[in-house]
């Protein structure tokens, strides 16, 4: 660095900085209004009480529930950790059948659709091609009314969409589907493989049967990865695990077009 | 130093002590002691501690069981105010809250920095009296800051230093976790 060169390049001497007596102004003013500042009071911090206290409820205690993973139609079992009435943790129910207290990558993560900030917050309704943001009471009376037009035509032209649902609810909208003179509805699933669901309808008769690969003393697998996304993955890792340990000849052939957990 | 960095030099220092005073203030490592505030209700501890003797878990309900004590839903306080002192203009108050269906906004008075837990019901549980931390609230016509809360303070009870005198853990952890 040189101080000579620059200073007298650009005004000549006595070198042009910042007078002594500024410096002090400036020093003095910054140190008034730090002190003012630094002794302002703090932030003023809301403390919010419920209106009416949900039952069971206590703030900072964890309450669990047993629920359903919807992330694909294998439906782990789960156990949602719930604070102030807000879902923080999933993880596997270790009594159910199905996941055995395991659950993937994709279960964990279902928490980040149900906080996503672009997730939908309230009912859409499609006005001129786009779709817009709708009271609930306008969304039913919209619903209302297409449900009244297509049963005064007989009920033809019209199924219900809904992703895959357990338990008692599928019944349940189909009778109430049946009311209206509509057919049973459709489940929506765009992971569904439909070449495997097709071709265990022909060999086995059902479209997804249940691997037993804690029988198994060979396994062969072509371009399938039953650790990864073939499958109900979760309890195929499970059984597959408890197959390893179990049989020191346990043996696996795979053929696959990339590399995949199963190996 | 080259004539920028100079003139840089001093504002610039002024400015990340400014910066160091209000981050420090923010994170509530300064002690609020006496602070009170005006609350959105003049709630009097007075009237439902002293003259009523009503037990402080009725209302901060969770002071035994959570690090949280529990401040009482509004629905707890219109559970007696339906009927009881209607005509009062501070009970007017806090019905228009709930006519509304609003809750009270109360304004916070106690708060430990982020990086300090502190469990209300280890201390509730171990016999630590509510006066012990917040003061004789049961006198506060307005509640206020009776004590800094600083980290002095704190281990000045976990070494039994106080009276009656208690003993807890005072490595790091136990409040820096």
């Amino acid at each position: 660095m040189s101080i000579e060169q620059e200073g007298s390049s650009v005004t000549g001497t006595p070198p042009n900085g910042v007078k002594r007596r500024e410096f002090l102004k400036v020093l003095g003013v910054g140190t008034a209004a730090t002190t003012m500042l630094g002794c302002a009071s703090e932030k003023v911090e809301k403390l919010i009480p419920y209106l009416v206290s949900p039952d069971q409820t206590v703030p900072g205690v964890s309450t669990y529930y047993a629920t359903t993973c919807r992330e694909c139609s294998v439906a782990c079992g789960l156990i949602a950790e719930t604070r102030d009435g807000r879902t923080i943790k999933l993880e596997g129910n270790p009594d159910h059948p199905v996941n055995r207290g395991a659950l993937c990558a994709r279960g964990q993560a279902a928490l980040q659709g149900l906080y996503n900030p672009d997730r939908y917050r309230g009912p859409m309704v499609r006005r001129n091609g786009k779709l817009q943001s709708a009271t609930w009471d306008e969304a039913l009376q919209v619903f209302a009314q297409k449900l009244g037009e297509t049963r005064s035509r007989g009920a033809t032209g019209a199924v219900f969409i809904n992703q895959h649902e357990s338990g008692s609810f599928p019944g349940f909208l189909d009778t109430w589907l049946a009311g209206l003179g509509m057919p049973a509805h459709l489940s929506y699933d765009a992971d569904a493989d439909h070449a495997a669901i097709a071709a265990h309808r022909q060999s086995y008769g059902v479209a997804w049967p249940r691997f037993d690969f804690r029988a198994a003393r060979l396994v062969v697998s072509i371009g399938a990865d039953f650790l990864d996304s073939w499958g109900a993955m979760v309890p195929q890792q499970l059984d597959f695990a408890d197959a390893r340990a179990d049989h020191e000849s346990f043996n696996r052939l795979m053929a696959q077009s990339r590399s995949m957990p199963a190996g | 130093m080259n004539l920028r960095s100079r003139w840089f030099a001093g504002p610039g220092f002024v400015c990340i002590a400014a910066l160091a005073t209000m981050l420090s203030a923010y994170s509530g490592a300064s002690s609020e002691e006496g602070n009170s505030p005006v609350q959105p209700v003049a709630f009097r501890h007075t009237i439902h501690v002293d003259t009523l003797k009503m037990n402080c878990l009725y209302c901060h309900f969770s002071a035994n069981k959570s690090f949280d004590p529990g401040l009482p839903a509004v629905g707890t306080c219109m559970g007696c105010h339906t009927v009881v002192a209607t005509g009062k203009p501070e009970i007017q108050k806090l019905a228009s809250y709930w006519n509304k269906k609003q809750p009270v906004p109360w304004i916070r008075i106690h708060k430990l920095p982020e990086y300090v837990h502190f469990p209300h019901m280890r201390h509730v549980n171990a016999g630590v009296t509510c006066q012990t931390c917040h003061g004789q609230i049961q006198n506060m016509k307005q509640v206020y800051q009776a004590s800094s809360l600083n980290m002095g303070w704190c281990i000045n009870c976990h070494i039994g230093q106080s009276n009656p005198p208690f003993r807890a853990r005072y490595d790091c952890s136990s409040c820096h976790y």
